[in-house]
């Protein structure tokens, strides 16, 4: 009991909300390329992947090319690059994306630590070279009205970025000719097809999309986050991510909310941390959240196709002997 | 009925193309794997030589390569169970995480039980560790339709931190300098096979290759191994010709739980002093990928296993004389799963051999008609 008294006044504070709307940053990016991802029934486990390349990318990039946009660019396009190998694969190849996703998630993991070595003699981090962080913003008016000020000003740039990607998705998704493709190959592809859609490419395009929002995400959490990178640093944000936009069926606005409330059980979680509570335990909070929040949409969809799906069901129940004699 | 010599049935093409498929894979991983030394290494000749013979250049590094091989046969084992009855459960990483500190709690007691007994009953321990880690996202992809792929991926995660817990908190032997458990007791240790130049091969290889020949016998002769493969090949089949699928996914995660709960039972009681990882091995990833190497086969998971265990002897003999991180065989792994897992990878070719195949099966059919003779009546497509 002495625990939660003593959480409550932490998280009623606007440094609480300032943190979450920081943490939120990749889960909200991340929720978006999920989104896409979403409504083109392609979604993929290897958001992960692309966000852990691009943080590497990113890291080195700035320091090779010596500027900061020169690292942003190299970042988004590592991300892109993983989006379309996996789309190539899936795709062209016709590859269990499951396994596909899996393997290119240790992939990464994996090749980011050989590179990392390679090219600067650690395996850990890239603390020792130099590079450039994303800048923080203040905004004019804002910063100075009390408690919106401390939490939407002084943000990293990305974070910004993530705000304004939710608009973009909800854009992308509803207002384009490409969000019309995109959810009508989403829905149903022969029908698309029919329509003379390109289905391929259609989900090529989609995987890009992903790769780029999922590459800014990336880049959040080595040049802003924290200002270098370590190994393995995504640790699930990915995963996350997808059940934002899982919980949210794939609509951007509400996929914002679910990846907030992600980012709320994180920051509770780093909060009860400082609190002296077995850190181990205050850890496993989001991924115990994002569980329960699977099995709540989860169970939600089987009431649906419980509901609508009797008359399907009879109907493949009398074709049945048909198709065994 | 009777099949004609030279005739070819479109099932044994595909079988070809399978293992043609395995080779490629192999040798376009190998190759990349050749592409990473030349990136990293200053005398990248010398190093790909060590890389293709390392392991058999000594007693004690093939030694190395067997106790490798030990732990990658039981997750091996697991996850081809999971996999034939087409559950996407990923946990096996952290079960086999989890059943390492289940059994350990019992093999450190001291004067617990005689010498076979203990080590069975701490595997025992161990196994009902891997169970329930196994079974908590099955039961929650039945009951509540939860996505199994991200359940068991967030569920490993949630272990991680469980067994950072563990081990640096209750089952933490404070009396040493690292984070370990006490001592495993003698009586559960398993028996060292032979000693080559300091590397103690123990008995888990054996158990493991056991395993091997039983979970083979469970896939291919059981009824629970028939309705299993009925269910991954054909899920809604399955559903109407009446068998039980959330019966066969609960029996396959319970028997993927005893090979995980085996598998780490002999790797920290054989090979170890304590149990001391505070981290999980990574060895449910390499599991998958010998899985799918072994196109499900328990019994081409050795030779798969000794591919794997192979490459690794030889990139921990890199790492020592050279300056290429032992990461480099995780890398290509991936790349041995992926090029196995595209379908698509030689599928034309494959389609021509088989339109070729049954071509020339009609042709024979049509000159055994001529003839007169007793056409094969069903050339099986």
């Amino acid at each position: 009991m002495t625990l939660f008294s003593q959480l409550l006044p932490l998280i009623f504070s606007a440094n609480f909300l300032s943190t979450v709307v920081r943490v939120s940053t990749p889960l909200v990016l991340c929720a978006m390329a999920a989104c896409i991802g979403k409504q083109c029934n392609v979604q993929t486990i290897t958001y992960e992947g692309m966000m852990l390349f691009s943080a590497l990318a990113g890291t080195l990039g700035t320091s090779y090319t010596n500027s900061l946009i020169g690292g942003i660019i190299i970042g988004i396009l590592a991300s892109i690059l993983i989006a379309l190998i996996y789309g190539y694969f899936n795709i062209y190849l016709d590859t269990y994306d499951t396994l596909l996703g899996i393997a290119m998630n240790n992939f990464v993991n994996y090749f980011t630590i050989f590179l990392l070595f390679v090219l600067i003699g650690r395996k850990a981090d890239s603390s020792t070279i130099v590079s450039y962080n994303y800048p923080t913003i203040n905004i004019p008016i804002i910063k100075d009205i009390p408690v919106i000020g401390t939490i939407f000003s002084g943000q990293s740039l990305v974070t910004y970025f993530a705000i304004l990607s939710v608009f973009v998705a909800h854009f992308i998704i509803y207002k384009s000719t490409l969000g019309l493709r995109i959810r009508s190959v989403g829905r149903n592809p022969e029908a698309a097809s029919s329509l003379g859609i390109d289905v391929r490419k259609t989900r090529m395009i989609s995987f890009v999309i992903s790769g780029f929002f999922a590459g800014l995400a990336g880049e959040f959490m080595s040049m802003s986050y924290i200002s270098f990178f370590t190994k393995n640093m995504v640790s699930g944000r990915g995963f996350i991510g997808i059940a934002a936009s899982n919980l949210a069926l794939g609509k951007p606005l509400l996929a914002l909310l679910y990846a907030l409330m992600f980012a709320v059980s994180q920051v509770v979680a780093n909060q009860l941390q400082m609190l002296q509570f077995t850190y181990q335990f205050a850890n496993m909070l989001p991924y115990v959240v994002t569980i329960i929040g699977l099995c709540i949409t989860g169970s939600a969809e089987m009431r649906k196709e419980k509901m609508g799906g009797k008359s399907k069901d009879k109907k493949e129940k009398a074709e049945k002997p048909k198709a065994e004699s | 009925m009777a099949k004609k010599k030279g005739q070819v049935t479109t099932t044994q093409i595909e079988q070809q193309f399978t293992i043609i498929r395995a080779v490629l894979a192999i040798v376009i991983s190998i190759l990349f794997c050749f592409l990473l030394i030349f990136i990293s290494s200053d005398k990248p000749m010398t190093d790909i030589v060590t890389f293709m013979i390392a392991p058999l250049t000594s007693a004690s590094r093939f030694a190395q390569l067997l106790i490798k091989m030990s732990p990658l046969l039981f997750t091996a084992l697991a996850v081809c169970v999971l996999f034939s009855a087409n559950t996407a459960n990923l946990a096996v990483e952290g079960a086999f995480y989890m059943a390492a500190f289940a059994s350990a709690s019992i093999s450190v007691l001291e004067n617990f039980l005689p010498a076979p007994f203990h080590f069975i009953v701490a595997a025992l321990v161990g196994c009902l560790g891997a169970i329930i880690v196994l079974l908590i996202p099955a039961i929650l992809e039945l009951k509540f339709n939860a996505n199994i792929v991200v359940c068991s991926l967030m569920m490993n995660y949630i272990l991680t931190s469980l067994g950072n817990y563990l081990i640096t908190g209750p089952m933490r032997d404070q009396g040493y300098s690292k984070e370990a458990t006490k001592v495993i007791a003698s009586s559960a240790k398993l028996p060292i096979i032979f000693n080559a130049g300091g590397q103690k091969v123990h008995l888990g290889i054996v158990i493991g290759i056991v395993c091997c020949v039983i979970a083979w016998f469970i896939i291919y002769k059981t009824n629970f191994g028939y309705e299993a493969r009925t269910v991954g090949q054909n899920p809604e089949f399955a559903r109407f010709s009446g068998i039980n699928v959330g019966k066969v996914i609960v029996l396959g995660s319970l028997i993927a739980a005893i090979f995980c709960g085996l598998g780490a039972t002999s790797e920290i009681n054989g090979y170890y002093r304590r149990m001391e990882w505070d981290n999980p091995t990574g060895y449910g990833w390499d599991g998958i990928m010998i899985a799918i190497l072994a196109g499900n086969n328990p019994l081409l998971v050795i030779p798969g296993a000794a591919f794997l265990a192979y490459i690794r002897t030889s990139a921990d003999v890199l790492n020592m004389t050279s300056n290429i991180p032992t990461e480099i065989v995780n890398v290509v792994q991936q790349v041995v799963i992926v090029m196995i897992a595209a379908k698509g990878l030689l599928s034309k070719s494959m389609n021509k051999a088989i339109v070729a195949n049954a071509k020339r099966n009609a042709e024979i059919q049509a000159e055994a008609e001529k003839k007169g003779e007793d056409a094969p009546k069903e050339v099986q497509a």
